[in-house]
């Protein structure tokens, strides 16, 4: 379906036709969906990538994927395909819908004039954006108000406080957005509480004075929630810290090279070698290796969540960094 | 109490599992074989288990790490249904597998354990936390948490948690004699007693349909619901058990445990919180108020069966006392079902139908709620044979799910009726695999969420309900067998029913 013609209503109607053809296979297909999924890519972005993502996504979190790809000059033209795949062990197809939308930059607000009655109706509709001249333009606002969460990452962002500061002025307006940089911090922030599951080092939790953040190219968002994340939750313990942050150029890009938490007789590190996190807390030093942080690992994580109290936290907290 | 822990994030860290050693006793069984391997190497495939995370088995058979390692992959290829062999996967989970072989009534066999367990937190930093599993004969149960207490294996620089498998004894009075056995080493809120129902996906989302939603729950009472149908049905037979089950027998290998619990879950008040002991709580007062019967009651209100020869699709199978291990005059019941009645406000007066048995038509576990039909039939129907009521059916094996019967118009002129059935499938909506049961409990038992085990309390309140009828049917001697295998159980169990104006819905 190209040009002028193009109604909610056509694409619709291409989806059941769809399903109607997968019907007539074989033992029929389970159709699964469990929220619409709104990725939306310009020239900046590697549509492929995208593509693939979401593909990857759908066994986990099935929906109805709806790819919005702009680039300049391109007519508004949308097609409907399902995307299934058979589970391990199982005789019957599972599918879910992908609907694609190519269009011009300039048209975003008719795009989302054309998205809004096709997202999957009664379900949660996510919106993942990865460019961040896109979150900048006009038309995206259309686009936003389809969706009742959108997925940033900040990493993306050439100014990492000020998309900090920006995604907080959007969750201030009650937006859920989240943010991947965040999510890239679950394994460093999962291993950093484990070693305070320990009595003895809980107990030494208020002795920590210093926090010292380092980072590599790319990565200074991440590096920014880190920090706020650590002051946030050593005030709760009523530990007065002093908040260290800085760019480490040998440090691998786009990842936190280290953590330092240290105070009167308590020192704790957490340092990025080689692909994996080595901890050393007094003279005991452990390892564990940092899962791979694609953007399939990282959205399929942050589509199992539903509310986020400790990024919304911390979010606040390093917009004012 | 241990500090609170400022970093802990419970969104993103809830379910994933801390640092900590499985020790599994009876490691050479099936059980291990079959499920519990095949789940951990599951929780490894999916990345929930901790670098450091290791296993020790013990069996009296003498075995190197290795060789175990070899049993162990061979039973994971074998066994795991839906996972595929991962070889990738494998090698740094098999790394954490080691074997101590030794005599559950040994000394000596304890130390040895203690040794390994030491060793291993040094190499793999697991921080002391140990959960013992008990795949033993039950008999030995007591015996093996003895010797852990003696050997100190019971305390140490972690959490220490024991987990076992039914029967909980066999009667009231063993199975209290258990509990006070296993609490002289382990405290009650660190004993783990697994009934495998309670982790089954939709078993758990009766939970989250009733006390998620709001629309059910004002529905879930006398006034609406006039009864309730639990069916848990297999088409095999003993399977070579039959030495073993005719010492058990339905009503104790399934209703006294399984069924009663699945009854609990359906019929429970809602509890404060999601809190392991608010939930518990909930479901031992259910099964408290669970009417206690009469034996006149009994004779009419509980129906044993066991199957003779029989047809199921084209095979030809055996009776009961035809299989290899079972007496010729056996009176082992391999079907049982009873009418229970819960002594509550919201209750009172509605049956509880609950049936179990082997050799029967299909393998399927399913809860039936009826609610009461319209109070006025507007509609002039000629044909009414199949003007049922709503139905909501909830599928707990196979096709996990829901489905809700309900009458709609059939199209064209006129208004006639026809039932027509809306159904949630677990893979549509979701269409991700659904984890086994044993992963589900497993992890939750690493975590230390306790919310789908059993507790004392409500082993005892099952056995209250449950040793009456066992005594009775002991002392009687029934005409079995009493329904072919392939069929649906016994005509008593139709009858059952019909005293009431109800029959079994065939599922």
């Amino acid at each position: 379906m190209t040009g002028a013609t193009i109604s909610p209503e056509q694409v619709l109607k291409e989806l059941d036709a769809r399903w109607a053809e997968l019907g007539k296979e074989g033992p029929g297909v389970l159709r699964a969906c469990s929220m619409s999924l709104l990725a939306v890519c310009d020239e900046s972005d590697h549509y492929a990538s995208a593509l693939e993502t979401i593909a990857l996504l759908m066994p986990s979190h099935p929906a109805r994927a709806i790819m919005i790809r702009l680039r300049r000059g391109e007519s508004l033209a949308a097609h409907a395909a399902a995307q299934c795949w058979m589970p391990f062990g199982q005789r019957q197809q599972v599918c879910s819908e992908q609907i694609e939308i190519t269009a011009a930059p300039e048209s975003l607000e008719e795009v989302a004039s054309l998205v809004e009655p096709i997202v999957a109706p009664d379900l949660p509709v996510i919106l993942w954006c990865r460019s961040p001249r896109l979150i900048q333009s006009t038309g995206f606002a259309h686009l936003i108000g389809c969706a009742t969460k959108l997925i940033l990452d900040s990493a993306a962002w050439a100014e990492a406080k000020a998309s900090i500061r920006q995604i907080a002025a959007m969750a201030a307006r009650g937006r859920s957005v989240a943010d991947l940089s965040w999510v890239r911090l679950t394994c460093w922030r999962e291993v950093l509480s484990q070693v305070f599951e320990n009595r003895e080092h809980a107990a030494r939790l208020s002795d920590i004075s210093r926090i010292h953040v380092k980072y590599g190219a790319g990565a200074e968002a991440a590096a920014l929630y880190m920090g706020a994340w650590l002051v946030d939750a050593l005030d709760a313990v009523h530990a007065r810290t002093d908040l260290h942050i800085e760019a480490d150029s040998g440090a691998p890009a786009a990842q936190i090279a280290s953590v330092e938490l240290s105070g009167a007789e308590f020192q704790a590190s957490f340092t990025h070698q080689a692909g994996r996190l080595v901890t050393n807390v007094g003279a005991v030093s452990h390892c564990a290796g940092l899962p791979p942080s694609s953007d399939y690992a990282l959205l399929r994580e942050e589509l199992g969540v539903r509310a986020d109290p400790v990024f919304e936290r911390t979010l606040a907290s390093a917009a004012r960094l | 109490m241990s500090p609170v822990n400022p970093f802990h994030d419970p969104v993103r860290f809830a379910r994933r599992v801390p640092e900590c050693v499985v020790v599994i006793f009876g490691a050479n069984g099936d059980l291990t074989k079959r499920k519990l391997m095949p789940a951990l190497f599951r929780l490894a495939y999916d990345h929930r288990l901790p670098e450091g995370f290791a296993v020790i088995g013990t069996s009296r058979t003498p075995m190197s790490d290795d060789q175990f390692r070899e049993k162990m992959r061979e039973a994971v290829r074998e066994f795991s249904e839906d996972t595929e062999f991962d070889a990738s996967v494998w090698e740094p989970f098999a790394q954490g597998l080691f074997y101590v072989a030794g005599d559950i009534a040994d000394r000596d066999f304890y130390q040895r354990l203690c040794h390994k367990l030491h060793a291993i937190e040094a190499e793999r930093h697991t921080g002391g936390s140990v959960l013992f599993y008990l795949s033993t004969q039950p008999s030995q149960y007591g015996r093996a948490a003895a010797g852990l207490g003696a050997a100190g294996l019971n305390k140490g620089n972690g959490w220490r948690r024991l987990v076992v498998e039914k029967p909980f004894g066999h009667d009231l009075e063993s199975a209290r004699a258990l509990s006070a056995e296993l609490q002289q080493v382990f405290p009650e809120s660190e004993i783990y007693r697994i009934d495998h129902y309670l982790g089954k996906e939709t078993v758990q989302n009766i939970l989250a349909f009733r006390f998620g939603n709001g629309i059910f729950e004002p529905l879930w009472n006398r006034r609406y619901v006039n009864h309730v149908q639990i069916t848990a049905a297999e088409s095999i037979g003993v399977e070579g058990r039959g030495a073993y089950y005719q010492e058990t027998g339905a009503l104790a290998d399934m209703i006294q445990n399984h069924l009663l619990q699945v009854m609990a879950t359906i019929a429970m008040e809602p509890s404060a919180s999601f809190r392991a002991d608010a939930v518990r709580d909930e479901r031992s007062k259910l099964l408290r108020s669970i009417k206690a019967m009469k034996p006149d009651q009994m004779r009419m209100d509980t129906v044993p069966g066991q199957y003779g020869p029989g047809r199921i699709g084209t095979e030809e199978v055996p009776g009961f006392r035809q299989e290899p291990g079972v007496d010729p005059q056996s009176q082992t019941n391999t079907y049982a079902a009873a009418t229970f009645f819960v002594e509550n406000w919201r209750w009172a007066g509605v049956p509880f139908y609950l049936r179990t048995g082997k050799r029967l038509a299909k393998r399927v576990t399913e809860i039936g709620i009826q609610f009461n039909p319209a109070p006025l039939a507007i509609f002039n129907n000629e044909d009414t044979s199949d003007m049922a009521p709503n139905l909501l059916i909830v599928r707990i094996q196979p096709q996990e799910g829901l489905s809700l019967k309900f009458l709609s118009k059939r199209p064209g002129t006129g208004m006639t009726l026809r039932p027509v059935s809306m159904d949630f499938n677990y893979g549509s909506s979701f269409g991700e695999r659904l984890p086994s049961a044993y992963e589900t409990l497993l992890l939750d038992a690493m975590i230390g969420d306790a919310t789908l085990y059993t507790r004392q309390d409500m082993v005892e309140a099952s056995w209250t309900v449950v040793e009456p009828i066992r005594n009775l049917w002991r002392e009687s001697k029934f005409e079995f067998p009493n329904y072919a295998a392939g069929s649906w159980g016994p005509a008593a169990a139709d009858e059952m029913l019909a005293r009431r104006g109800h029959i079994w819905r065939k599922p």
